[in-house]
């Protein structure tokens, strides 16, 4: 049985397989394959699968968690376009003697100085402060502790880089994060925003602490929203 | 020396490597910048920490005075 409707905008479709799926380019449409079963979403240029067991609009696609010794990066290539936004978790340490240090990252390896940042954060009970650099090698995505003040926390770091696939516009990211360490027995908490200048569709993020390497247990995670 | 951890989504690799002469020659090369940007801030904070600590004595010797006046009213202590 295959049927259409129109609700809210948006096609609903029913069908076996995928045989009698329209194309996609009607960003919203939903597509459901009574044969597998599961759902699908049109992203505007392709069909995504939504997931199975109630749906889910957020994808892992990737994690890599650093054993043995420590890593001075971690690099995600091969990124799909079929999401909207990506999403970067992060729960690491450098084992830097810091008190903390910036996780920073760069698009498609691009090097060159076409990045902008911006963060601000609190440390300690009452003092925010925050920064920011243009025309700089590297985006930011948060802070993570070094060894400095404490050994038993890390940090952790959640980045969005929104819309990254299209061309439409230049690329940015927004993070949050929390680690201990800003100074001796306080704790940080903060937002980070950075900016690719560049429209091309991201496909490969190299993320690296600013200073010294992610300890054993560094954990990153890569997913896709749709 | 920190290793380089590589992921292919489109082939599924996982590539754990050694870091290449010019990446390892980067990669020390930010160390001296980062943690000199590290003391700053720290220097940052610790004088803002100062100056409330310094403002808060004056506030509560002074309890008239203008400027503890205008610190109360910041919030400030």
């Amino acid at each position: 049985m295959t049927f259409t409707e129109t609700r809210i905008d948006k096609i609903l479709g029913v069908g076996s397989g995928t045989g009698s799926r329209p194309a996609a380019g009607n960003p919203g449409a939903r597509w459901i394959d009574t044969a597998g079963p599961s759902e699908t979403y049109d992203n505007g240029s392709s069909w995504v699968s939504l997931g199975g067991g109630g749906g889910g609009a957020v994808t892992k696609l990737d994690e890599r968690i650093i054993s043995g010794s420590v890593a001075a990066s971690i690099n995600f290539t091969g990124i799909s376009g079929s999401y909207r936004n990506l999403v970067i978790t992060l729960t690491g340490k450098t084992d830097a003697a810091v008190s903390t240090t910036s996780v920073r990252w760069q698009a498609n390896g691009d090097t060159t100085s076409i990045y902008d940042l911006s963060e601000i954060y609190i440390s300690g009970a009452s003092t925010i402060t925050g920064g920011a650099a243009a025309a700089v090698d590297h985006g930011e995505i948060g802070y993570i502790a070094g060894t400095s003040f404490d050994t038993a926390s890390a940090g952790g770091i959640r980045a969005t880089f929104f819309d990254y696939a299209r061309t439409q516009w230049r690329k940015s990211s927004a993070g949050l994060f929390t680690c201990v360490g800003g100074s001796a027995g306080t704790f940080l908490h903060g937002n980070t925003a950075g900016h690719w200048r560049s429209t091309a569709a991201i496909t490969a993020i190299l993320l690296y602490p600013a200073s010294g390497n992610f300890v054993v247990g560094s954990c990153a995670t890569l997913w896709g929203e749709v | 020396m920190g290793m380089v951890y590589e992921s292919n989504l489109e082939t599924g690799e996982h590539i754990v490597r050694e870091m290449t002469p010019e990446e390892l020659a980067t990669h020390e090369a930010r160390q001296a910048e980062a943690i000199a940007a590290d003391l700053a801030r720290h220097e940052r904070l610790e004088a803002q920490a100062r100056a409330r600590t310094d403002l808060a004595a004056h506030a509560a010797a002074n309890p008239g005075d203008p400027v503890a006046t205008l610190a109360r009213a910041l919030g400030l202590v």
